[in-house]
């Protein structure tokens, strides 16, 4: 009997999308086809202003294609109401950003429990978790300090662990260290993807850096609107 | 506390000056509104309860005209069906040395008809209810004794007497001791409240102490349960009428209406300020957490949770804001109270209030209306929180990119609703909710067009800027376009804020200079002879006939006009009817709205034709050859309009009549007073003494010369607009708390741009001179478009809100001090509000503001 095919947990089919720019309409993303396993990391490469922040948007729900399909771990976002895809986001992705985007005003343990409250009520057992991931970034005697307290390697290392701590099918990475030292940068990196391989999870990073995409399964670059495989 | 609503309190306390700014705007805005409140109701309830009281427990009353109703009638009206009581009364108006400031009310009653109506008097004859608690007082005493008078005991221990002392009174330019019998003192609060001002006396005591023998104020009944017969009405004396009490309570209440109104609209307009000040603050907040609303949006919170989270933060403001307000309230009304009820005293009806009275209603409507409002102006900002797209979050040139694109729609829309506010201004109605919704849609249709003036006029002066002030001031001037989505509504705000004080000064300034060319038009007599009167615009009682004959007798005085005034409530309200008799040299007086003097005059003297004054013309619709009825000792009259004038002593309305006209409908030979015309060329002020010396001991009488009551007038103008002058003030503090913390939160957002500056080389002092270059730049800006603002408000207030509300023409005078004074109050508030960011922002160093980047 053959061996059952992996679970997709990303599935993009012919998927375009265009912004305008004054009266002419720009194409950023021409019939892009993509298929993410389940557990697999994937790099995406692309100079600026080629369409892979664009392409996160879209696979995590934030915005809507022009025409196509996103399938994320097996629901179809463009049949989404907007209120829907923001919770499916709250469930199903985990988001780790260029700048961070922690809470000012909420301290560090707080910022990792937010994705958790936001899914339902916070008890030991999350408190715990988060408790657990603040060990596994190094910053369990931080979870009361507010993040401006924190250096921007601190920062992204808790906006590592925020992304995780719900337990996401899917974890996105923007940029994750486009704005920290290249040693910073790779202490998070090694962060982000020993976390999402120990969880099990999915990863798709947005990165100019090769170091970084040199580490994920498989490196895509976005190309005049297309996606094609990198052979690094 | 879910860590959203938590992250949210802590931003709001992060932001200490922004949070306290916010509150204390909504505080202010309901401060007025509450105290404004305050004081109108206090008002209204120290003279309804007073006038229900004297009323006591009337079903009906029989009312006259000018002198009242003939004594004699009360027999048949009291023999007549249905009938169960009736009750004579006298009232009058009195002062008393003994209790200064205070007016007191004379009541006179006859003792044994009493006892059905007004049971708190608690006499000894049996009848009625003892409710006093002090077991009432000897009747015989009250009728036997001359001039006896009864007070309530806590007037009496105001004045500091006790049965047996005299209550000294002054009432027809004499002093009168009245002999204090007794003293009553109500269990129930309310009658107590409405006893405070009255003084008690035997009707016959009363009639000649206010000089009416024979006369009576009217006839108090109670009728059966069918109410009134048709035996009743045909003994009705004639120009009387007969109407449930509370009638006339209710009418006279009805003149104060529009001055209520016109007061609770200019404190809705501190409200209004408060609400752009939090808008402003909230839209700032907004802005300034774009990114991470961005990215909270990213990580799966909805737009309703966005939404409820920061309307959650305009309802900690509202509340905190709305409890502070309502505190503030109770404490500026019984300031307010005060200049609330002299004015009422000085223009419509005597009236004495023992203090702020504090309806928990009253502040609980202010506390909902300072929530509603700061919730109400939080929900734009709130949307556009709830509206923002994760991937556009950081750029903030989108963000201005919209702004801008809104601005010609924001302009559009302005132009809209400006036009459906002058075209609701043009319906012809009366009504003053109707012109008051369409001067502020005006106002709000200006302020949206701000955005796009000040884009004009920031580019316009860029040039400028550049030539004196080089980089920085490009800098200052493209920083306004730039940051519109956070300069524009400042903008508004200060613009608004401006024009309404503008405007109010304009309309101000117009009306005291109507008020001053009528009064030297009207005041052609030298000198003005009258009794003191117990309010301040209004002269009283009358003048006895000898001391008449003995002024007019004086060798240098070479003609007279009398005049007596009278307060006629009729069903539908309230007009001063004024018998004239008028020299010829006094005609020059009367400027006419319709009719002239060659044909009113001939009319006036030699017919019944009276002359009406514009309001009371334009408040009844009447036109020159109307009829106008009144009652009189004669019955109902209707009497031919010969001329239309101008007058400004009262809203209510003027009759004037000829004495010749009045003496024939009215049992009443009264003068009120006395105007007389000199030599030419006489010390008028010799004269004056002269005529001051002829006065007989005793008697106090007011001497004036044309040009000291002039004075007097402009003196109670002036008082009428001390409350205005108190709002305009508190409605700018309200707006400049709005703009501070507008331009502030604007600059103290720009620290990292600063910082850049600072470490590419700005010096501190540059800081001081980009940041408040900028702020004088939107100081300027408002003020220039603050000038047609206000010139269109004062416009809208002075030929439609004042016209509706008074009845009054004014004459629109602007001097080129109100440009000035705009520009200066619009650029010196900027100018000022940016002091404290241009310090806090020259003593950042510039690593600090660099630690973000």
């Amino acid at each position: 009997m053959p061996a059952a095919p992996a679970p997709a947990a990303v599935e993009l089919v012919g998927l375009s999308k265009s912004y305008r720019e004054g009266d002419r309409a720009h194409r950023i993303l021409d019939g892009v086809d993509l298929r993410v396993l389940a557990g697999e990391t994937v790099a995406v490469l692309g100079p600026s202003g080629s369409g892979k922040s664009t392409l996160l948007n879209l696979v995590s729900g934030i915005d809507r294609p022009d025409g196509g399909s996103v399938v994320v771990d097996g629901v179809d976002l463009t049949s989404l109401s907007e209120r829907d895809r923001t919770l499916f986001r709250r469930r199903s992705i985990g988001f780790v950003f260029q700048f961070f985007n922690l809470l000012p005003t909420l301290t560090v343990l707080e910022n990792l429990l937010l994705p958790l409250e936001l899914n339902g009520a916070v008890g030991s057992s999350e408190q715990a978790r988060a408790r657990g991931l603040l060990e596994a970034v190094a910053l369990a005697d931080r979870a009361d300090a507010f993040p401006d307290r924190l250096s921007g390697g601190e920062q992204q290392r808790i906006a590592v662990a925020r992304a995780l701590v719900h337990e996401p099918a899917l974890v996105l990475a923007d940029e994750p260290t486009g704005n920290l030292d290249q040693e910073t940068g790779d202490l998070v990196t090694d962060l982000l993807e020993r976390l999402v391989r120990d969880a099990g999870g999915t990863l798709i990073v947005v990165t100019h850096s090769k170091d970084l995409a040199s580490r994920m399964d498989r490196v895509l670059r976005v190309d005049h609107g297309h996606l094609r495989e990198d052979p690094q | 506390m879910t860590l959203l609503r938590r992250a949210s309190l802590r931003h709001l306390l992060r932001h200490p000056g922004q949070l306290a700014l916010s509150i204390l705007g909504v505080a202010l805005g309901v401060a007025v509104v509450v105290a404004i409140d305050l004081a109108i109701q206090s008002s209204r309830e120290g003279f309804t309860v007073s006038a229900e009281t004297v009323a006591g427990r009337a079903t009906h009353q029989i009312v006259g005209g000018a002198d009242g109703v003939a004594e004699r009638s009360v027999a048949a009206v009291r023999r007549a069906a249905n009938v169960e009581a009736a009750a004579p009364v006298v009232e009058g108006l009195a002062s008393s040395p003994d209790l200064p400031g205070m007016a007191l009310r004379v009541l006179g009653v006859d003792p044994f008809s009493e006892g059905p109506f007004r049971p708190y008097l608690g006499g000894d004859d049996g009848q009625g209810e003892d409710s006093s608690g002090e077991g009432g007082f000897s009747v015989a005493d009250f009728i036997t004794t001359p001039r006896a008078a009864v007070l309530s005991a806590a007037t009496a221990e105001r004045a500091g007497l006790r049965p047996g002392d005299s209550l000294v009174v002054m009432v027809g330019g004499r002093l009168v001791p009245l002999p204090v019998i007794a003293t009553v003192d109500p269990t129930d609060e309310l009658t107590r409240a409405g006893l405070r001002d009255v003084v008690l006396m035997d009707i016959a005591s009363a009639q000649g102490l206010v000089g009416r023998p024979g006369q009576i104020s009217r006839i108090d009944l109670r009728l059966a349960g069918s109410g009134p017969s048709a035996e009743l009405s045909a003994v009705l004396p004639p120009g009387t009428r007969l109407e449930p009490a509370g009638t006339r309570t209710d009418t006279l209440a009805g003149m104060i209406g529009a001055f209520d109104l016109n007061l609770t609209a200019l404190s809705f307009l501190a409200m209004i300020f408060g609400m752009f000040l939090i808008y402003n603050a909230q839209t700032f907040s907004v802005v300034q957490r774009r990114e991470l609303l961005g990215g909270l949006r990213a990580l799966g919170v909805t737009r309703g949770e966005v939404l409820r989270t920061v309307l959650g933060e305009s309802v900690v403001i509202g509340t905190l804001g709305a409890a502070l307000g309502v505190a503030a309230g109770v404490v500026l009304g019984r300031g307010l109270v005060g200049l609330v009820t002299r004015t009422i005293n000085d223009l419509y009806f005597v009236l004495t209030i023992d203090g702020l009275s504090v309806p928990p209603a009253v502040l609980a409507k202010g506390a909902v209306l300072g929530l509603a409002t700061t919730v109400l102006a939080a929900l734009p900002p709130a949307l556009e929180a709830a509206s923002v797209q994760p991937r556009m979050a950081r750029i903030r040139s989108i963000k201005e990119g919209q702004t801008r694109r809104m601005v010609p729609r924001a302009a559009a829309a302005g132009a809209a609703l400006a036009l459906v506010g002058t075209a609701l201004l043009l319906i012809p109605t009366r009504n003053l909710i109707v012109s008051f919704a369409g001067l502020f849609l005006v106002l709000l249709g200006m302020a949206l067009t701000t955005p796009l003036a000040t884009v004009v006029l920031a580019r316009a002066a860029t040039p400028l800027l550049t030539r004196t002030s080089g980089i920085l001031g490009t800098m200052a001037a493209r920083d306004v376009v730039a940051a519109l989505s956070r300069t524009a509504p400042a903008i508004a705000a200060l613009v608004v804020a401006v024009s309404v004080t503008v405007g109010l000064g304009i309309m101000i300034q117009s009306f005291r200079g109507t008020l001053i060319d009528w009064l030297d038009g009207t005041l052609q007599a030298d000198v003005y002879v009258s009794l003191p009167s117990v309010q301040a615009a209004r002269a009283a009682g009358t003048l006895p006939t000898a001391l008449l004959d003995t002024l007019v007798g004086h060798p240098r005085v070479v003609g007279r006009s009398t005049y007596r005034g009278n307060e006629v409530v009729l069903i539908d309200g309230v007009v001063r009817l004024v018998a004239l008799d008028l020299d010829p040299r006094g005609e020059a007086a009367f400027d006419f709205l319709e009719g002239d003097a060659a044909s009113a005059f001939p009319a006036f003297r030699t017919s019944d034709a009276v002359l009406v004054s514009e309001p009371l013309a334009y408040r009844r619709g009447l036109e020159l050859g109307d009829s106008f009825s009144l009652p009189t000792s004669s019955g109902t009259v209707g009497f031919r309009i010969a001329g239309v004038f101008y007058d400004y002593a009262a809203d209510q309305g003027v009759v004037m009549m000829s004495r010749r006209t009045y003496d024939r409908y009215h049992d009443d030979g009264g003068v009120t007073s006395l105007g007389l015309f000199l030599e030419e060329g006489v010390d008028v002020e010799s004269v004056v003494r002269d005529l001051e010396a002829r006065v007989p001991d005793g008697l106090v009488v007011t001497v004036r010369t044309n040009q000291a009551l002039r004075r007097g007038s402009l003196e109670v103008f002036d008082r009428t607009f001390q409350v205005t002058a108190v709002l305009r003030l508190l409605a700018f503090v309200v707006a400049f708390v709005g703009v501070l913390s507008a331009l502030m939160a604007l600059e103290l957002e720009r620290s990292r741009e600063l910082g850049v500056l600072r470490a590419n080389g700005l010096t501190p002092g540059q800081v001081w001179q980009l940041v408040t270059t900028q702020t004088g730049l939107m100081g300027a800006i408002s003020g220039i478009l603050a000038v047609p603002m206000g010139w269109v408000l004062a416009l809208v207030m002075i030929h439609v809100v004042n016209k509706r509300s008074f009845g009054w023409t004014l004459h629109m005078e602007v001097g080129p001090d109100v440009v000035l004074q705009a520009l200066g109050l619009a650029l010196v508030g900027a100018i000022v509000a940016g002091v404290y960011p241009a310090w806090r922002m020259s003593r950042v160093s510039p690593a600090e503001a660099l630690r973000g980047e």
